[in-house]
């Protein structure tokens, strides 16, 4: 049975036009871009690549993590692997205390999301700023991201004039190059003055120990230079093998996430360099599992790990487009986020948003990493009611 | 190749030049300053980073010709800086990328801090795509590999395309032709 307030939050957001309409303009738009985006391009050819070599890699992980923490450690990196998401707080918070860090600017981060890593942070005193606008926006807001690469798709202008206003105390309008600007200035001094950069990982490549950032507004390059430490947390789903297979998956992702040929910056980071004065990074590479090897060693969910997490899923689904990313209630939102719920967080998580799947099979035919999301969705429908 | 890279480049925002000599480049370059405003004050320095199409030249005579030129990299001079110029490495004419070895920090500040980059390149650096680059670049020697396409852009805000986050707004990407051996 579902629980009331699931069934509310649907009809709020049903009847929410705002995001409704947002939604609907973003996903018609979506479809004829993101085409247009691999015009050229062997979708299925390239498709194929990306899903076999994630695939290796998700029957392989232990090798991976042993190749990257190595590869890593030699090039002055610091690794810590563990599958414990407190293990991982723990990790952070020393790492601050040892560099008595008061102040976190972080780029964009869903590992850090699924873990609340930033009520950790804050709780111990720390001061943290995320700095991806949508991010912020969301932070500002008191609220969870509602799509993995479109945090704060389900807001509007209004709503981000009125939460500016506030955080820079100035009665701000709600021309969006204008409220742009507020942010740069605001998240500059941020920048500028932050002790410790925390960043997340779009790839982490085992032959070489390097992690790869993806990003369109510069922030991740300003978290991963200005700081004097630099904190990567990545989840093991991102490993690839071989520094080659960046390639592929450089090609796919932006363009089934926002329909680019390329992101504005990509940043390939292979050990520490130096900080502005003089002195060494202090790099560390936190190789989080939170139940990823056990996905990927079952074999109807071990696909999971193909995903390279665009988001593309999402933006193809009739249901996420009437109901938008809130009412899965979680932090991963969407087909996809039904299934890392059920295993990152709990199983009976996904109870209620598992039976938003109408098995269309849109997310299917434009996957990039080939997943059968509807397949696996029927396979926790499944498991909940052997359960 | 030039011309399919420029035709990606500008799709994505960014302004593309070629001149046939370092000096035409240069005269374009001290010319381009002026017009921005640059001068030596707070928010209106130009800092150049030095590299192979400086070699030879008069950098204090340069200094001399635009107030607010600086040729000294610094954190807080790029942070005040409207304009940071430096070499890249490569561009590839299947996204309308630059890729560069950006292992030494001052070639981040001076691309990511100002509001303006202006990046230089030889013509003879132009590839087709990432594999290519990927067969001359290598992160065992180059600890940060940096792409950069068009300017620093989000749509966060209801999908609207803005320009200028947190990198910079304009990306001024300049080829010379007689860079060659000395990029």
């Amino acid at each position: 049975m579902s629980k009331p307030n699931f069934k509310d939050s649907i009809s709020t957001a049903v009847n929410n036009a705002t995001l409704t309409g947002a939604l609907g303009r973003f996903s018609e738009a979506y479809k004829v871009n993101r085409a247009k985006a691999y015009d050229g391009i062997d979708f299925e050819a390239l498709r194929a690549t990306i899903a076999e070599r994630k695939s290796y890699c998700a029957s392989n992980l232990e090798l991976m993590a042993d190749m990257f923490q190595k590869n890593a450690e030699a090039l002055g990196a610091k690794v810590y692997r563990t599958n414990d998401p407190a293990k991982v707080k723990e990790y952070i918070l020393k790492v601050a205390k040892d560099n008595n860090v008061k102040t976190v600017v972080k780029s964009k981060s869903m590992a850090s999301e699924e873990i609340h890593l930033n009520d950790t942070l804050e709780k111990a005193g720390l001061k943290v700023d995320e700095t991806d606008l949508g991010e912020w926006i969301i932070q500002l807001a008191g609220q969870k991201p509602s799509h993995m690469v479109m945090p704060a798709i389900h807001m509007t202008k209004e709503e981000v004039s009125v939460l500016f206003s506030k955080a820079v105390d100035e009665r701000l309008t709600t021309d969006i190059p204008r409220l742009v600007e507020v942010a740069r200035k605001e998240l500059r001094t941020k920048f500028l003055a932050a002790d410790m950069g925390i960043s997340g990982g779009n790839l982490a490549v085992a032959e070489t120990g390097s992690i790869v950032l993806v990003t369109n507004e510069g922030n991740a390059r300003m978290v991963t230079t200005l700081p004097r430490v630099h904190v990567a947390l990545v989840g093991i789903e991102k490993f690839v093998e071989k520094f080659a297979d960046i390639a592929p998956i450089l090609d796919a992702l932006p363009r089934s996430a926002t329909a680019q040929l390329l992101t504005s910056y990509v940043s390939i980071i292979s050990g520490p360099t130096q900080n502005t004065d003089g002195s060494m990074k202090d790099l560390h590479i936190v190789l989080m599992d939170n139940r990823r090897t056990e996905m990927a060693k079952d074999p109807k969910f071990k696909q999971a790990m193909q995903c390279i997490r665009c988001g593309s899923c999402l933006n193809v689904c009739p249901i996420f487009r009437l109901v938008g990313g809130h009412v899965f209630g979680s932090i991963y939102t969407g087909g996809i986020g039904t299934i890392l719920t059920a295993w990152f967080d709990k199983l009976q998580e996904s109870e209620d948003i598992q039976g938003l799947c109408i098995q269309c099979g849109n997310c299917v035919e434009i996957c990039p990493g080939k997943l059968n999301i509807p397949e696996m969705i029927l396979e926790i429908r499944r498991r909940l009611v052997v359960e | 190749m030039f011309d399919q890279f420029k035709t990606r480049a500008e799709a994505v925002g960014a302004e593309v030049y070629r001149f046939k000599t370092r000096n035409d480049a240069l005269e374009f370059i001290l010319q381009f300053l002026q017009k921005e405003g640059v001068s030596d004050a707070k928010d209106a320095y130009a800092i150049w980073q030095d590299g192979p199409f400086l070699a030879g030249m008069d950098k204090s005579e340069l200094a001399s010709k635009v107030s607010g030129l600086k040729f000294e990299v610094t954190r807080q001079l790029t942070a005040d800086a409207k304009v940071g110029i430096s070499e890249v490495g490569y561009a590839l004419t299947d996204t309308g990328s630059l890729v560069s070895d950006q292992t030494d920090v001052n070639s981040r500040l001076v691309s990511t801090l100002p509001a303006i980059h202006v990046a230089l390149i030889g013509s003879d650096r132009i590839l087709n795509n990432k594999m290519e680059v990927f067969a001359k670049i290598n992160p065992s020697n180059s600890k940060y590999i940096a792409f950069i396409t068009g300017p620093s852009r989000t749509a966060d805000i209801e999908r609207v395309l803005t320009i200028g986050v947190h990198g910079p707004k304009r990306l001024v990407v300049i080829f010379v032709d007689d860079l060659g051996g000395a990029n």
